[in-house]
């Protein structure tokens, strides 16, 4: 087998990226295992299509890791429509509600609005860093964040949520 | 800053060796898939190819007594055909089709995607899981570009595709839009450089069931180059058409709408504000300005691919809706094509 493009990549960028899409797919589910899941495949994906992803690696990341997460969610509300369970099966931490209505928030916004709002506030990247990535200016990125602040506080009701701009 | 700190796993695990090693293993196995995939496809397109000329279609739409295999849907519950010349894992092949292989510098590329859903089954594309969109995107030379999402995407870019062929304009930039830089044009870098380039269908993120075409080669003319000089209009020009790679066509008038300035408002009763527009034909249209770019036409709702990023004033364009079902206009002032409004984009407030 020939090698694959993504071996261009070191385990050390790979644990950077690893970690980044850890810590979204945690925060979002609250499931070691899942979360793991989700970064090991997500960094997979990466090394396959580094030409492409290495421009942006940690925007890319952050985006593909929360789009797997909320497949997660989606994938476990089928199972349990079919095996008649009433309430959603997610980590029992004290944080459970949270981070269901975190993802259906998030579900709720607009693409864009998404986009921002997952790289700025659950994979934590700085304004200037999600525009350089992005390819668009910072005024692009703190609009679409304004917006999708204010999307997600009417439905939200979550500690910790505060915008600097 | 955020946060949602206190939702952070307090030991999250790092990326070990095992880690590394499974992560490594996983990416060859889709890599492989990949190229099997992609190997597949192009010995049936040329396969088709050849065949093409003798009148037999090995590569198409099952027919009764078509040899077909089987194959489980991944995710639906319905089993699916497909033809046997194919990769059962393509559910889609996709080609990009561009009116004009060259355009002036900064000019939009414009064409036409085709998808071609291989399966009995409609397929919805890009799933809304591992690709949040999908695009063409012109990149220099041969470099496939990176695109600002946020920017350039248009978001309306869902498709569900009916079994066989869907064709659905695009309009592709070579230049940043307005919307991308509001405070500043430094903000924008610059335009595509005069010289080769190529369109590329894009998608963002990983995809699968789907084979990704070739990049389409174009030339984009400078400024001070070798610029081909335009095909001159036919006189007179008795339709609308941008075939010669600029607007050759009557000078559009206003529409027939009930709006103030002719747009059509939804009250209308004739067309082409109202339903029984004929597909192919082109009709006189006030584009509204508004920044939601939202328009009503053909008794139906639909919504700009590029919608201005504030309101501008009303625009006299030639709307017309395309036998496959996709609507555009083209004017003096440019092309732009809508989709049914549905997978709006968030409204704009200015």
């Amino acid at each position: 087998m020939g090698r694959s493009e993504g071996e261009t990549i070191d385990q050390a960028l790979a644990g950077e990226l690893f970690a980044l899409a850890y810590r979204v797919g945690f925060r979002m589910l609250g499931s070691r295992a899942d979360a793991e899941d989700v970064a090991q495949e997500t960094v997979a994906r990466a090394l396959v299509r580094w030409t492409k992803v290495r421009e942006y690696p940690h925007a890319w990341v952050a985006r593909v890791s929360a789009n797997m997460a909320i497949d997660v969610i989606r994938r476990r509300r089928r199972e349990r429509r079919s095996t008649g369970e009433r309430h959603d099966r997610v980590a029992a931490d004290a944080f459970v509600g949270e981070r269901i209505e975190l993802v259906a928030a998030l579900e709720r916004l607009p693409r864009r609005q998404r986009d921002v709002v997952v790289l700025r506030y659950v994979a934590d990247i700085g304004e200037a860093e999600v525009a350089q990535q992005l390819g668009c200016s910072v005024g692009t990125v703190k609009q679409h964040a304004s917006r999708g602040l204010s999307s997600l506080r009417a439905g939200l009701d979550i500690r910790g949520w505060s915008e600097t701009t | 800053m955020s946060s949602f700190e206190h939702l952070d796993d307090p030991q999250p695990p790092s990326l070990d060796d095992d880690r590394w090693e499974r992560v490594r293993s996983r990416s060859h196995a889709i890599a492989r898939r990949r190229r099997v995939t992609l190997r597949m496809v192009t010995s049936a397109a040329v396969i088709a190819l050849v065949l093409g000329s003798t009148g037999l279609a090995l590569v198409g739409r099952n027919q009764p007594g078509e040899r077909v295999v089987t194959v489980g849907g991944s995710s639906t519950t319905e089993a699916v055909t497909t033809s046997s010349t194919l990769d059962p894992s393509v559910w889609v092949t996709v080609q990009v089709e561009v009116d004009d292989a060259v355009v002036n510098e900064g000019q939009n590329v414009t064409g036409t995607v085709v998808f071609d859903n291989h399966r009995s089954v409609r397929v919805a594309l890009p799933d809304s899981v591992h690709a949040a969109a999908w695009q063409v995107a012109i990149g220099s030379g041969a470099v496939e570009p990176v695109v600002g999402w946020l920017d350039s995407a248009p978001a309306a870019n869902r498709l569900d595709l009916a079994p066989g062929i869907t064709r659905v304009p695009f309009v592709a930039i070579t230049r940043q839009q307005v919307a991308s830089c509001p405070n500043t044009a430094l903000d924008c870098p610059a335009l595509l450089p005069a010289g080769a380039a190529r369109a590329w269908f894009v998608v963002d993120g990983a995809i699968e069931h789907v084979a990704i075409p070739a990049p389409v080669a174009i030339t984009i003319s400078g400024r001070g180059g070798p610029a081909p000089e335009p095909q001159p209009c036919p006189v007179p020009s008795p339709e609308p058409s941008m075939a010669s790679g600029q607007y050759c066509g009557p000078v559009p008038p206003a529409g027939n709408g009930l709006g103030p300035n002719g747009e059509c408002t939804g009250r209308e009763t004739t067309v082409p504000c109202a339903a029984g527009v004929v597909p192919g034909k082109y009709y006189a249209f006030t584009l509204p300005g508004r920044c939601d770019g939202v328009i009503v036409f053909g008794g139906r709702r639909w919504i700009s691919e590029l919608p201005p990023p504030t309101s501008v004033p009303d625009m006299d364009v030639w709307m017309r809706l395309d036998p496959s079902g996709g609507l555009g206009f083209i004017s003096p002032n440019g092309a732009v094509g809508f989709n049914p409004e549905g997978n709006a984009p968030g409204a704009c407030t200015r």
